[in-house]
């Protein structure tokens, strides 16, 4: 059966419902303020990979725990890049970097939702590049465990070399990517734990309670992957999670201008979606 | 025979040539139009600008990348941004995602077609253009299957005529047209 066929059937609504709801009793995350047409996409590539023809053959086999990590995996979004939006890299590079670590001893920054962790190893080049790196305590965190584990190996696929390199060109002209990684077979590896100051650790943004005191918070192309609702409060977290004055970036095409919360911030950067907590507590 | 007041929305998919085309109907149409128009065309994912505004310079209706949970307004063109799928949530909302290609595409225009489908019915208008590949032929077949008017750029006037073939293959198109027909329709829902 291919995936036209599976989304043909248009996965009936109630049925997804019923699905979050035996995920959360069973596992404890919690699916439901995800937003729904693109969250019943993943779900139907994720039943046609494995041959799976309804949700009713679907909810048994995710009982199994292994099987639950494959499904965590695939409904949960895992596209990130080195320096993803390079504009927004030059960006931070010139305008807000420079600034934070000038007023700040040490420069706290949280990647929300860091994925594999191709973003933390582009703060950790740029912070290096720039001579600040000592000065910083840099944290990723995700709600997938095992792409944590990846995010920690910082191990990636070679053929993205030249990808990393366009990006990088934008940054640091000149600069070769394949310079701060070492090849091991047909793999980059980063050494990420040479840096003491780079932590990684699970975290829930719907359920869990917020860390606080960050100087920088990066939660690009997170997002859109909720509901209005859900994003209202995710918003909320992260404002909770910066000192007065930090700063905020999105996605490139994610944006706080109709949500509630938008008056806490003021936009300093439209182009690339860097925000500035306005209020302090 | 498709009537101007069944349409509620305007989705139109392209790749390969489409640019052209789409600016040559843009420059045609009205300045004002109580519909929305989407467009998913492919398009190269590190050139992030130029897109919007070169459309715009023919166009008397605005082109916008809309951003993710933005509200859908009439009279605009919205075109699926570069690195992102454009879907409409049930909500009637605009939805981006950075989920994996979909053949080869991030915007994907079965995506783009398939969600303005479930969301439009039988008031959508699909048209599909020129381009290389089978991207947007389910989409088209989306539209159909949910009552929708579905439209292909005639194979004979394509830049590249695989993707309006492939939609032809896959499901029923209502019409198959000429740039000239295409924009008269158009005019005419509009």
């Amino acid at each position: 059966m291919s995936s036209t066929e599976i989304e043909a059937l248009n996965l009936p609504e109630g049925e997804i419902k019923t699905l979050i709801d035996n995920i959360k009793k069973n596992y404890g995350f919690d699916f439901s303020g995800y937003a729904i047409g693109s969250f019943s996409r993943r779900i139907a590539r994720f039943m046609e990979v494995n041959k799976i023809t309804s949700i009713a053959q679907l909810t048994p086999l995710i009982k199994d725990k292994v099987a639950f990590t494959s499904f965590l995996n695939a409904v949960t979004v895992n596209t990130t890049e080195l320096f993803r939006d390079p504009s927004m890299w030059v960006f931070l590079k010139d305008k807000i970097l420079p600034r934070l670590f000038e007023k700040n001893e040490k420069v706290k920054i949280w990647h929300a939702a860091c994925s594999s962790g191709e973003e933390v190893v582009s703060m950790v080049i740029l912070l290096k590049e720039l001579n600040l790196l000592h000065k910083a305590e840099i944290l990723g965190t995700d709600i997938n465990t095992e792409i944590l584990e990846q995010a920690k190996a910082a191990t990636y696929l070679s053929w993205r070399l030249p990808h990393y390199q366009k990006n990088l060109e934008v940054v640091f002209p000149g600069k070769k990517a394949e310079n701060y990684f070492s090849k091991v077979e047909n793999k980059l590896v980063f050494k990420m734990d040479e840096y003491k100051n780079v932590r990684f650790k699970n975290f829930d943004l719907v359920l869990d309670t917020s860390f606080s005191q960050f100087n920088l918070v990066l939660c690009r192309n997170v997002l859109i992957y909720f509901d209005q609702e859900q994003q209202e409060n995710i918003i909320l977290k992260l404002n909770g999670a910066l000192e007065p004055k930090g700063y905020l970036v999105l996605g490139a095409q994610e944006s706080i201008d109709w949500h509630k919360s938008s008056d806490e911030f003021m936009s300093i950067s439209n182009d690339n979606k860097i925000y500035r907590k306005f209020k302090g507590q | 025979m498709l009537s101007k007041f069944d349409i509620k929305a305007v989705v139109i998919g392209g790749s390969a040539g489409s640019l052209q085309v789409l600016n040559t109907i843009f420059s045609q149409l009205p300045d004002k139009t109580r519909l929305p128009i989407f467009v998913a065309v492919h398009r190269l994912k590190h050139v992030y600008t130029g897109m919007p505004e070169s459309l715009n310079v023919k166009s008397k209706l605005h082109i916008v990348e809309p951003h993710d949970k933005q509200a859908i307004a009439p009279g605009k063109i919205y075109l699926a941004p570069a690195n992102y799928h454009m879907a409409i949530e049930r909500s009637g909302l605009f939805s981006m995602s950075s989920d994996e290609m979909v053949l080869g595409s991030r915007p994907s225009i079965d995506i783009t077609l398939g969600s303005c489908a479930e969301y439009y019915k039988k008031n959508l208008l699909g048209i599909l253009l020129t381009g290389a590949n089978k991207d947007g032929a389910d989409g088209m077949r989306k539209i159909h299957l949910n009552g929708g008017h579905t439209v292909v750029q005639d194979p004979k006037t394509c830049m590249i005529d695989t993707m309006p073939k492939a939609a032809l293959a896959a499901t029923t198109i209502d019409q198959t047209l000429s740039i000239e027909e295409i924009i008269n329709l158009l005019k005419t829902i509009l």
